[in-house]
Formats: structure tokens, sequence, C-alpha cells
């Protein structure tokens, strides 16, 4: 690993706005708004670590999630949905190299809509509300579990 | 914002003053639309010394929020001419030549802001005060006469179903401009459910549009002032209490941050002497969280593009998972 790390220059960046910056502030604006920097320095820090596998985690999950709904492609389900077409996208976009996000996440947006319209049941809902709940709680993890007025 | 040229500015507008003078301006934290200073102006005037605690707002070069300052001064206007407790509007400038950006004076009223719950350090009577008031005052600002007040100018919806659709509407399209290309797909399904299932309101009322702890100061007697008007328009009576009982603003049992939450629903039916549609206060809970992702995206989108530089807007890109699980939860989406 190349030295310094991003982690330790980050740190770094840290004790310069708290021990070089910060005592020369006389506005409680300017303070606070390096206390607030320092604080995001951290977040991003753990987000160092924590980000490629967040976001390795949500393409792999979209991919197969995408490969499981294609299962159903011709299944009465998804064509009542009108959701064969966004099925069969997504699957392409899902076994592109790489893997098309954007397209997936899109498309999993549809299917989201369509659940809550319940115009989407059966098997293929219970697909998506797996993914949902997958992707819910990725998220909590990378935010820290960070819940205002807790 | 200097203090030479606010004094200037303040000599003008007030032509009777002797020996103005401006004293410790000082931007302040709060209020992350505008940017907010805060100071006290002494003038002499009839043989007597006075002072005055003032806040100015002024325009911001980004921020959360898109919205006129004018509609915001002549809200509070109305607001303060109508007896609700709000700090008293005194000057607005809209030429941006005086201070670079429009902006505008009022009264800074002296109290304690309570973020998320009440303070668990102040007295369970206190808590219990301040939950009236908030309510009293919620219940006023519905039943004032907005036509009488001339808040015409906040656009009449022309129909009783259609403040839910505007609504709606109105985040949905911040949505598509602020998301940067990405897509949120609990997002994209909460905007797809309130479009679809639109609620009809009994009459419209003023909305303050961010009615909630952390916008109102208090102090041992109750609240003293409720701020930040810079989103109120005229609607469904229902979307206030929504957006203020939403879980976000409190974690666990206590509505507002307040009280618990049935009990803050009962409170507001006595008060109001109304019974709560809560299909209808289920969609403005559900369009409260969906608006309060969106304000986040916009502040990430504006930060990172330039338009601010205020520290704290990245941090909304930590409060989002909460938001979103909430809309999960509320639409089965889980």
């Amino acid at each position: 690993m190349l030295r310094p790390t991003l982690k330790e220059m980050l740190a770094g960046m840290q004790r310069t706005i708290l021990e070089s910056l910060l005592p020369e502030l006389s506005s409680p604006y300017a303070q606070s708004q390096a206390t607030t920097t320092v604080a995001m320095l951290t977040v991003l820090t753990n987000w160092l670590d924590a980000l490629p596998a967040y976001d390795a985690g949500e393409i792999a999950d979209l991919r197969e999630t995408f490969n499981s709904l294609h299962v159903l492609i011709d299944s009465e389900e998804l064509k009542r949905a009108g959701l064969a077409e966004t099925a069969q996208r997504a699957f392409t976009a899902a076994n592109s190299a790489p893997p098309d996000r954007r397209a997936m996440e899109s498309a999993m947006g549809q299917m989201a809509s369509a659940l809550v319209l319940k115009r989407l049941a059966g098997p293929g809902a219970e697909i998506v509300r797996g993914y949902m709940r997958r992707h819910l709680e990725r998220m909590r993890i990378l935010g820290g579990g960070m819940i205002p007025g807790a | 914002m200097d203090t030479r040229r606010l004094t200037d500015y303040l000599r003008r507008k007030m032509p009777h003053a002797r020996e103005l003078a401006v004293i410790d301006l000082k931007r302040i934290s709060g209020g992350s639309s505008r940017e907010t200073y805060s100071f006290d102006l002494e003038w002499s005037e009839n043989g007597e010394r006075h002072r005055r605690p003032l806040i100015a707002r002024r325009d911001p070069t980004g921020g959360l929020l898109k919205t006129e300052r004018e509609r915001e001064f002549r809200v509070l206007d109305a607001m303060f001419r109508a007896g609700i407790r709000v700090p008293e509007p005194l000057f607005l400038e809209l030429d941006p030549s005086v201070m670079d950006r429009p902006f505008f004076i009022m009264h800074r009223a002296s109290g304690r802001v309570s973020m998320g719950a009440f303070p668990a350090e102040e007295p369970a009577e206190l808590r219990q005060r301040v939950a009236e008031d908030f309510l009293n005052e919620l219940v006023r600002l519905q039943s004032l006469d907005w036509r009488a007040l001339g808040l015409d100018f906040l656009g009449v919806p022309e129909s009783l179903d259609a403040p839910a659709r505007i609504q709606a509407t109105h985040w949905s399209e911040i949505y598509e401009r602020d998301r940067m290309g990405e897509h949120y797909p609990v997002l994209d399904a909460a905007f797809a459910w309130l479009k679809a299932n639109p609620v009809v309101c009994d009459r419209i009322t003023v909305v303050h549009g961010d009615y909630r702890s952390g916008n109102y100061l208090y102090d041992d007697s109750g609240i003293v002032a409720m701020l930040d008007w810079e989103m109120t328009h005229l609607g469904d009576p229902m979307e206030d209490l929504g957006w203020a009982s939403m879980l976000f603003w409190g974690r666990g049992e206590l509505a507002a941050g307040l009280m618990e939450r049935e009990a803050f629903y009962r409170l507001y039916e006595e008060k109001s002497a109304t019974r709560i549609d809560r299909r209808r206060l289920f969609f403005y809970q559900v369009l409260g969280n969906a608006k309060m992702a969106v304000i986040c995206l916009t502040g990430m989108c504006d930060f990172t593009q330039g338009r601010t530089s205020d520290a704290v807007m990245p941090f909304l890109q930590v409060l989002l998972p909460a938001l979103l699980e909430d809309l999960a939860n509320q639409l089965e989406l889980v």
C-alpha cells in the first residue's frame, strides 16, 4: 500500500483544521463550519473502506435480482404489470460487461413503482421486496445508522 | 454582509434615527436556505437611546430551497399582523446592489431551539406546554382568513383535490432536477404512489410548509416564535400535521419530538374541533418523507456543483437512508 494512505492524509487535514485553523477563527459561524468539515471528513474516511463494498454489493445484488426476474419474463404476472420489457432491458444491462448500474437502478425504480401501485404481485413482487430489504440494509450500514433526533 | 454597508442602508431606511450603529454583526448557523446574520441596532430618536436585536436574512448563492425572499417577507408580515407568534419583519430590500443579493431584516426573538426530540433535560411540564403551544399555533394558522390577509398571492388551488396533486408534482419535478442522473428506486416508487393516490382536502388553509421541531424558539413560558416561513403556501391543513408528525423528526414514540403520537393527534382534534382524516394524514407523511429526501438531494447537488459552500450540505447524504427506510416501510416495499 502506498504511504501515506488516503486515510492518513485525511486525518492530517483534520488535524490542520482543528489545530491550525480553528484556534485562529473568531466567528462562531466559521468555527461551526470548520468542526462540521472535520466531522464530514470522518464520514468520508469511513466511506473509503465501506463504499467499494457497498457498490460491489449493489451491482451484484441488482444483477442477481434481474437474473431471478428474467426467469419470470414470460409469466402473466410480469406481462399484466407491463414489466416484461423492463425486465428484459434490465437483464441485458445486468449481463453486459461491465453491468450498467444506472439502467438497472432505473428498472428497479419501475419495478418498485409497480409494487406500490399493486400492479406487481406474486413471486416477482417477493423478488423485488427482497432486493429492497437488502438495499436499505446496505444503505443503513453505509450511513453508519445515523438517525436524526435519536 | 458588512457593517458599513448595512449601517448606510439602515440610515436611509430610518431617516429620523441619529447616531445609528450596527453592533456585533455576525453570521449564525441555522436557516440553511438563507444566509442568516445577527446584530444589534442602536440609535437615538427624540432624545432617547434605543437598542434592538435584529436578524438579516440574505439570499444564498445556492442552498436547500429555491424560494423568493419577497414571498417569505410578505408571509411573515401577514402572520405578524394576524397575531401568530413570529418575529416582526421590518425591511425588505430587493435591490441586489445594496448588499450583493436581496435580503430582509426582522426582529431577533430570543429563545432556545429544540432539534429533533425535545431536550430530555427540560422539565416534563415545559415539554407539555411547548406541545400545547405547537398545536395551538398550528390550529390558529389553519383558521386564518388568508384572503383577508392578502395571501392570495401564494397561489390559490383551483379545487379541493388540487393541493395534493400540486405538492406531489412540485417535489417530483425537483427530484428529477436534482438527482444528478442517479435513480433512487424508493423515491421513484414514492412519487409514483403519490401521483396515483391523491387525496381531497376539506378546506384550503395556510400551510407553513416546514412546521416541525427545530423551527420554533421556546423559553420557560413556551413557544416564543415560529420560524422559517419560506415554504409557506395554500393547501391542505393535513400537510403540516403530516410533516410535523413524521418519524424522521423524533425517532421513537414522540410526534414532533414532543408528545406520544396518538395523544398528539387527539390533542390536535380537540383543539381544532375536527377529526383527522387518517388517509390524508398518511398521504402527507409519505409526501413529507419524499420531500425531505429531495431537499437532501438539492443540498448535495448545490454543494457539489459549487452553488453553496455550507459544510452542513454533504451531511445530508447521511440522512437519506433513514428517510428512504421510512418511505419503504410506509409503502410496504419491504
